[in-house]
């Protein structure tokens, strides 16, 4: 799902829901969900940390990495998300 | 192994294995040492020696690696504090790889040396074409596994710091040179 706007970068909201059951439309504008405003990328990482226990180890293993490679991109996912909880 | 891993083993290595690289590789660099009269004396020191023994050549290595640890992991506390140890003695101990190599190319120069006469009369002396050519080639080898071993020690220490301003980079390349200098002060007291 894009997450920013391919015009002019700026973070998308979402203006319209529907009910594939009975068809019913939502307006409005809504802002998305903080996990939703990731990449994807990212929001693998975060369900592979979940799946791995919360070990980075673990994960680091898995991707053939080092421990520390792995901490610094959780590091700089966790810069980013709280700078997205206070824009 | 990816082009980028070379400059960069920290990124791809499980600790354990590049701590058990690091300390065969040092433990082979004394042997060789000891072998070729080497003397590790600095951190990024070498030099022809007389009477080098193993156990000489181990502690002075020892010496280096300690000295450089310490500052390294001085500077990493303040760049980030969740920083573990075990990562920036990696880097101490695998960024010298590169310079124990050096050992079986210092001993080309001994001939030339030799040749050398005292320094008041050092405006007299004229190396030959093949002297001069391979002075120049052995300059230029030890220029290149320089850069390379610095470039190992600042990626590793970005590595294990998640360090990513030059400011940071400005400090490890400052301590290190620091840390030389203290290293070269122990080990000539102790061994000269």
């Amino acid at each position: 799902m894009p997450v920013l706007c391919p015009s002019c970068d700026n973070t998308l909201r979402v203006s319209q829901l529907k009910c594939d059951s009975c068809s019913t439309e939502i307006t409005g504008s809504y802002d998305l969900p903080l996990f939703l405003k990731l990449s994807k990328e990212e929001q693998d990482f975060i369900m592979d940390f979940f799946l791995a226990s919360g070990s980075i180890k673990e994960m680091a293993r898995l991707a053939g990495n080092s421990y520390p490679t792995m901490r610094n991109r959780m590091d700089d996912m966790i810069g980013k998300i709280k700078k997205l909880k206070t824009d | 192994m990816k082009p980028g891993y070379f400059f960069n083993p920290f990124m791809k290595f499980q600790e354990h294995t590049l701590l058990i690289t690091g300390i065969i590789s040092l433990l082979l660099a004394s042997w060789v040492a000891a072998a070729l009269n080497i003397i590790y004396d600095g951190v990024i020191n070498i030099h022809l020696t007389t009477g080098q023994n193993f156990i000489s050549a181990l502690l002075q290595n020892i010496i280096a690696i300690i000295v450089l640890f310490v500052f390294l992991y001085g500077i990493s506390l303040f760049v980030n504090q969740h920083t573990r140890a075990i990562d920036i003695l990696n880097v101490a101990l695998i960024f010298r790889i590169p310079l124990y190599l050096m050992a079986f190319v210092i001993p080309a120069t001994k001939p030339i040396l030799k040749k050398l006469p005292d320094i008041q009369k050092m405006e007299q002396f004229k190396p030959s074409g093949p002297d001069l050519i391979l002075l120049t080639l052995i300059g230029f080898v030890s220029l290149a596994v320089l850069a390379y071993a610095v470039v190992l020690l600042i990626n590793g220490f970005k590595t294990a710091t998640n360090a990513k301003k030059w400011f940071h980079i400005l400090l490890v390349v400052a301590g290190l040179f620091v840390a030389d200098l203290i290293a070269k002060i122990i080990i000539t007291r102790v061994f000269l």
